[in-house]
């Protein structure tokens, strides 16, 4: 192999290391984007009695026949500690909220926005200051 | 040009603290922390909503209208179940949670819960600034 090929192929090689990198960073720190193009993750049609279960807990939705979409999360083990959640409709954020205890609320019907990603991002750090995040996959296309 | 509410995150959260914790529960109290509207039980932090901060988004730049509504609405409803949550009564009332209501006309945010027409609770309306 000659010296400029060994070269672009190294940097081919660190800028792939860097995509991965950059993908790590993006799970871990729960900061995914919602929008449909922007990942490979097939988004199902909202409906009741949808969960996202993880290591250490799960989110769990369910759109209702009144058009509100309730959503509520857990930890298999603690509950308290520091939970920080945020909703969005696509690239909007419709709810954002730190509390004491896991979260639940309930999302109107005004803020959900036919053919846009329903998307969790929830954010657990127990009594123990072990942290978890949610699965990125949380969420689901409004119908 | 169509005037436009003007209020900036802290001073809507502001507000809004101060109109529901007039109203809070005995052993409650609800605070502005910066955006944020925090909720407190006997001294302890329950939590708080960040929402206040949809003003500041591209889209509450764009139509800082319906982000000063969705701001409220979402706000009223956190703050709700804080109380009934923390409490595990129903709040405001004694039976089922009304929905939280808000209608902003005229530089006005008015606020409720339960039926506009017949209201369990109604907060102190803000008077917004325009430009």
């Amino acid at each position: 192999m000659s010296r400029r090929r060994r070269t672009l192929r190294r940097v081919a090689v660190l800028a792939s290391a860097l995509v991965v990198s950059l993908g790590g960073v993006l799970v871990d720190s729960g900061t995914a984007s919602a929008d449909p193009l922007d990942g490979p993750t097939f988004w199902k049609k909202c409906t009741s009695n949808m969960r996202w279960p993880g290591n250490t807990g799960w989110v769990a939705a369910d759109l209702l026949p009144n058009g509100f979409v309730f959503w509520t999360a857990r930890d298999y083990l603690d509950n308290n500690g520091v939970w920080v959640a945020d909703v969005f409709v696509g690239r909007t954020r419709v709810d954002h909220k730190e509390q004491s205890y896991n979260p639940h609320a309930r999302i109107s019907p005004v803020d959900l926005r036919s053919g846009y990603i329903l998307h969790f991002v929830i954010q657990h750090t127990d009594t123990k200051g072990n942290k978890s995040f949610s699965d990125p996959a949380a969420g689901c296309l409004i119908p | 040009m169509t005037p436009q509410p003007v209020v900036s995150s802290p001073d809507l959260a502001a507000e809004l603290a101060i109109r529901l914790n007039e109203v809070a529960p005995d052993g409650f109290t609800v605070i502005a922390e910066h955006t944020y509207v925090a909720v407190r039980h006997n001294g302890e932090f329950i939590g708080r909503s960040g929402a206040a901060e949809f003003l500041e988004s591209i889209e509450g730049i764009q139509n800082p209208t319906e982000a000063i509504e969705r701001a409220a609405r979402v706000i009223l409803d956190t703050v709700q179940d804080y109380f009934s949550d923390a409490s595990t009564e129903p709040w405001p009332g004694t039976r089922d949670q009304p929905n939280p209501g808000i209608r902003l006309r005229n530089d006005r945010l008015e606020m409720w819960f339960g039926d506009q027409d017949n209201p369990v609770l109604k907060l102190r309306p803000l008077d917004l600034a325009t430009s």
